[in-house]
């Protein structure tokens, strides 16, 4: 009775120090011929090949079914392109989902209530966006990005000062 | 009837306010720079307003406008201080750098304050040098429509 209460202690502990436990681990995956270098520690990740490539935060990530995870406030600077991704939420199931997120660049801001990104297709799809530059706006409900053309719905797109 | 048409086309290309355009489809192609809207477009700049079934931008690669052509039951409504202006045709061309307007197939302006009609194949105007040029059909002559006050 003893053993197995002392079991249950273990088990019950375990349990509730688990998450900590882990968020204050660090992950590092070993260089492969596919992945760069990834690192996550205390609730920040970063990516490289070569140089740094990725650098990020997010308040909490969720892994189940091994690879598939989902994160809340994630923020990625992308060193490579020189621009940042900010998302409410983003769930990874073979597809990247983002909620409520948005893409900035040094020329034009794009936000999305609904983004989908199929990596392999290089494929964007987005609901409820809108987009800013400094010579043009647009905002529509679902916009499709793949091979360099853009195809959207329900559009009201400007330009802006056009003599200029 | 000159002075007409070139207070009109100056008052349509005088694009110094945003042009917004509202559309059911939009499909833009970054290699090529242009954008095409199609179904139900509404493209209004302060009180102008053009309807068609489809306009095309072709823009710079710096974003400015270079031509713009709306394809199928175009109609506009132009407004200044004192008149406004409708009219109708099949195509409208605007081409930015030469500022050149083309309306084409079955050209249909009216002023709305006096009543005053132009009927004509091709309309062509150009706000640099302040020309307008008007082409009837084959076989149809060009129609002017002016109210004459017959009161002495």
């Amino acid at each position: 009775m003893d053993l197995k209460k002392t079991f249950f202690l273990i088990f019950l502990i375990g349990i509730i120090f688990f998450p900590f436990l882990f968020s204050k681990k660090e992950i590092k995956f070993e260089k492969t011929i596919h992945l760069p270098n990834f690192i996550i520690k205390n609730g920040s990740f970063e990516t490289y090949n070569q140089t740094i490539e990725k650098k990020g935060s997010f308040v909490r990530v969720d892994f189940y079914n091994k690879s598939n995870y989902k994160s809340d406030n994630l923020e990625i600077k992308f060193f490579d392109k020189n621009s940042s991704l900010k998302a409410q939420k983003m769930v990874y199931d073979g597809v990247y989902t983002f909620f409520n997120g948005n893409y900035k660049t040094k020329d034009y801001l794009y936000t999305a209530q609904k983004s989908i990104y199929k990596e392999k297709l290089k494929k964007l799809i987005s609901y409820n966006f809108e987009f800013f530059n400094n010579k043009l706006d647009g905002k529509g409900s679902k916009m499709v990005y793949q091979n360099k053309i853009i195809k959207a719905d329900n559009i009201h797109y400007t330009i802006k000062d056009l003599n200029e | 009837m000159n002075k007409i048409f070139l207070l009109l086309f100056l008052i349509i290309l005088s694009y110094s306010q945003n042009l917004e355009i509202t559309s059911n489809h939009f499909e833009y192609n970054q290699s090529s720079n242009i954008s095409i809207f199609s179904g139900d477009v509404n493209a209004t700049k302060g009180s102008d307003n053009i309807l068609s079934d489809t306009i095309t931008l072709y823009l710079t690669k710096d974003k400015k406008l270079d031509k713009l052509i709306a394809d199928g039951n175009v109609s506009f409504k132009v407004k200044d201080n004192n008149s406004t202006y409708i009219g109708k045709s099949g195509k409208l061309t605007y081409i930015a750098p030469k500022e050149l307007f083309i309306f084409e197939q079955n050209v249909h302006i009216q002023k709305i304050e006096d009543k005053q009609e132009l009927f004509g194949e091709k309309v062509i105007i150009n706000k640099k040098d302040g020309t307008a040029r008007v082409i009837g059909k084959k076989h149809q002559p060009l129609k002017f429509i002016i109210k004459v006050n017959s009161e002495n």
